[in-house]
């Protein structure tokens, strides 16, 4: 296999349009995520990802055990189905990382091209680590989850840094070499029919997720159903 | 000292109790009290005896943070001269102090070794049990006082860092249209451009997240988790397991009798603990455990944890996080007429939210005040942390800064309700001792050992000073005169 690989543009589009799909669609689900710390509060899976220590993740997932159990089984409905769709996720955003950076890396000339070819083969290992992490978590969602030992938490933590930093870093430095060429106007015109895509797609995406917000109130309240405490 | 608690150091410990007690400092005030007090000049502090010939008096020690180690050096001299705590209160560290004091051991047995012994195996940045960045956080700004103007210059080259890559972007893109080859340099610009922009868009996400962290916590940044556990298990390790066990250990007496005749006897002497905390839904000083009535029917009673009570009276706002008592029968008959009774409140709320007892009252010695006895059998002692530093700029009330000014203000709320009482009382002033602690931060969790050794012996010379002062017979006499006199005014005011 080569290390400098040629994509097309319409590649980029199909595979930013189904992150942003799934994307949308782990949002609602992200709606369903409460528990109980004497009150029932938000979470989010940043909390699963990024938690103080081994003890709050363990106390996270407790707490979620701790809502009714109707409540509770409608809250893990959702997060073991995100984690699931987030296995979709996967090629489509580190799949379209890859594309930006070896598209970048084919304008660019000598170091450059290197680099960039090499941060969009990373999305590799972040992918892995983003694997590796999911069924770490599927695996830690129980009534009594185990409190991670200092060295695997540690583990967590790094793959963690990985698994966002490798996609970010690519991302940033990626989209400040396309800002570059649009300024210096070393672009293609054939290019800016995808750039046009490539907006409408945020711009539906955004629509939608106005179209469908709720107050905070709001989400509690379907949350919570014919379950209201 | 006890066989059991002698020389016991935790694994990993660095202090032992006799780095405590065995201090030449400490040395020194127990030989000068021992060569002040003999047989024939015995200390006299109560009227209130037990078999053994201690004296018995009511304790209130003030909340102060980590101060309170100073509570225990002074309680270490007066068990050492024969003192023993019928009834006790406390807010806040002095709640904790309070806690075990009651808990441990019997009432007429010192108790101050066992907490010491306690204190040397607790690591304090434990109780800092907050998010790693807080903790961080915390820790620089109590042990570097120079972290705010060190914040200041990172903020600066945070600036200078963007101005100089934008500049560079600028700069070398408007050179590279008349010198090809510096396009190396502007596109290495707008990618480290790029990588700046990411670095500063992850800390702002970072810090959001801890202050959505910190709203969802209650707006405390500690959860105060470690501190309830450890104070949870010295309870149960002394057989404390519910708010009856609690009360019992409390109100259990030795054998009393009275020095001098009193026409009140012996019979009304009771045993008891109380601890402050503030409520803030319904905005009430609550007494724990005496007003547990109005957060669980009778029956229920037990089911509080005695535990949450010494963590509700401890959660200095913000720093720690408030302490909920939830599922108040609020509809039932019995916790509504409690609330009425009490609190004058006839909507009891379901949920009630605790903070720090010093809100309201950190020296709570006006609770040791009875109205129906003219002359007292015992003193009520108090131990008061002070602090205050003698600084010019407080007294100079244009040379404020904003945050002096709101703290004076919020001070002046805090304190008054104490300062009112003593100032309407002032024979009670005359059991207060003061530890003098003013080159001491309360909320400093990074006591080194020398310091809680220091803290201990500032207390233990408190103590000292204040057994060498103290007039037991003038006390009682002001006492006498001062209840006397309202009496009269009572019922001169009655018969108008």
């Amino acid at each position: 296999m080569n290390f400098y690989l040629q994509f097309n543009w319409s590649l980029f589009c199909i595979a930013f349009g189904i992150t942003l799909l799934i994307s949308f669609i782990m949002g609602i689900q992200g709606r369903s995520f409460y528990m109980m710390h004497l009150v029932i509060r938000k979470f989010s899976i940043i909390d699963f990802e990024f938690p103080a220590s081994a003890q709050e993740l363990a106390s996270v997932i407790k707490d979620i055990f701790s809502l009714p159990t109707a409540l509770t089984k409608k809250t893990l409905r959702a997060l073991k189905s995100q984690l699931y769709l987030d296995f979709l996720l996967m090629p489509a955003i580190f799949g379209s990382i890859f594309i930006l950076s070896m598209k970048v890396s084919g304008k660019m000339l000598y170091f450059g091209h290197g680099l960039f070819a090499t941060l969009a083969w990373l999305q590799c290992i972040a992918w892995l680590c983003d694997v590796i992490e999911n069924v770490y978590l599927l695996n830690k969602i129980r009534p009594e989850p185990v409190v991670s030992s200092p060295a695997v938490h540690k583990a967590y933590g790094i793959l963690e840094i990985i698994k966002w930093g490798v996609p970010l870093l690519t991302t940033v430095c990626s989209f400040a070499a396309i800002f570059y060429y649009w300024l210096t106007g070393s672009y293609s015109d054939s290019s800016l029919c995808f750039l046009l895509i490539t907006v409408i797609e945020l711009i539906v995406f955004f629509g939608l997720k106005r179209l469908t917000s709720k107050t905070e109130k709001q989400k509690l309240d379907d949350f919570l159903g014919s379950n209201q405490l | 000292m006890p066989e059991s608690i002698k020389s016991q150091k935790r694994k990993g410990a660095t202090l032992d109790i006799n780095d405590f007690i065995q201090h030449a400092d400490v040395l020194e005030c127990v030989s000068e009290l021992k060569a002040q007090f003999t047989s024939e000049n015995p200390l006299v502090v109560s009227d209130v005896l037990d078999k053994n010939g201690n004296q018995y008096v009511n304790l209130v020690q003030k909340g102060g943070g980590v101060l309170g180690v100073a509570l225990v050096g002074y309680t270490y001299i007066l068990e050492l001269m024969g003192i023993r705590f019928l009834r006790l209160a406390g807010t806040s560290a002095g709640a904790i102090n309070t806690a075990l004091m009651t808990v441990i051991d019997k009432k007429e047995n010192a108790k101050s070794l066992s907490i010491l012994k306690a204190i040397c195996e607790l690591n304090f940045f434990n109780l800092v049990d907050g998010h790693p960045a807080a903790r961080w956080i915390i820790k620089k700004f109590i042990t570097h006082s120079d972290f705010t103007s060190r914040v200041k210059k990172w903020i600066t080259w945070i600036i200078l860092a963007a101005v100089f890559l934008i500049a560079g972007d600028f700069i070398f893109l408007g050179l590279e249209h008349k010198f090809q080859f510096l396009s190396l340099f502007t596109k290495l610009f707008f990618v480290l451009t790029g990588f700046y922009f990411l670095i500063i868009s992850l800390i702002i996400f970072y810090l959001a997240r801890l202050s959505k962290r910190l709203k969802n916590s209650g707006y405390g940044i500690n959860p105060g988790n470690y501190f309830y556990d450890w104070i949870k298990n010295q309870l149960i390790s002394n057989e404390v397991r519910t708010v009856t066990d609690l009360n019992t250990k409390a109100s259990t007496l030795p054998e009393l009798h009275l020095r001098v005749d009193n026409p009140e006897g012996t019979a009304s002497l009771k045993g008891d603990v109380t601890f402050i905390a503030s409520e803030l839904v319904t905005q009430n000083k609550i007494q724990f455990p005496e007003m547990c009535f109005l957060f669980r029917t009778k029956d229920q009673i037990d089911t509080l944890q005695p535990a949450g009570f010494i963590r509700a009276s401890m959660s200095i706002p913000v720093f720690f996080e408030s302490y909920m008592i939830d599922n108040i029968p609020c509809t039932s008959d019995e916790i509504k007429k409690a609330w009425l009774d009490t609190m004058d409140e006839p909507d009891p709320p379901s949920a009630a939210r605790f903070v720090d007892g010093g809100m309201l009252s950190n020296f709570p010695i006006n609770i040791f005040y009875n109205a129906k006895v003219v002359s007292p059998r015992l003193p009520s002692f108090g131990i008061d942390l002070d602090d205050s530093k003698p600084d010019e700029t407080e007294k100079n009330a244009t040379a404020w800064s904003l945050l002096g000014y709101v703290g004076r203000m919020f001070n002046t709320i805090r304190f008054y309700y104490d300062k009112d009482f003593l100032l309407k009382n002032k024979v009670y002033e005359k059991g207060v001792g003061k530890i003098p602690l003013a080159d001491y931060n309360w909320l400093n969790f990074f006591l080194s050992d020398q310091d809680k050794i220091n803290m201990f012996i500032r207390g233990a010379k408190a103590a000292t000073q204040f057994l060498k002062e103290f007039n037991w017979e003038a006390y009682k006499n002001n006492r006498t005169v001062m209840q006397m006199a309202l009496n009269k005014e009572k019922d001169s005011e009655s018969k108008k």
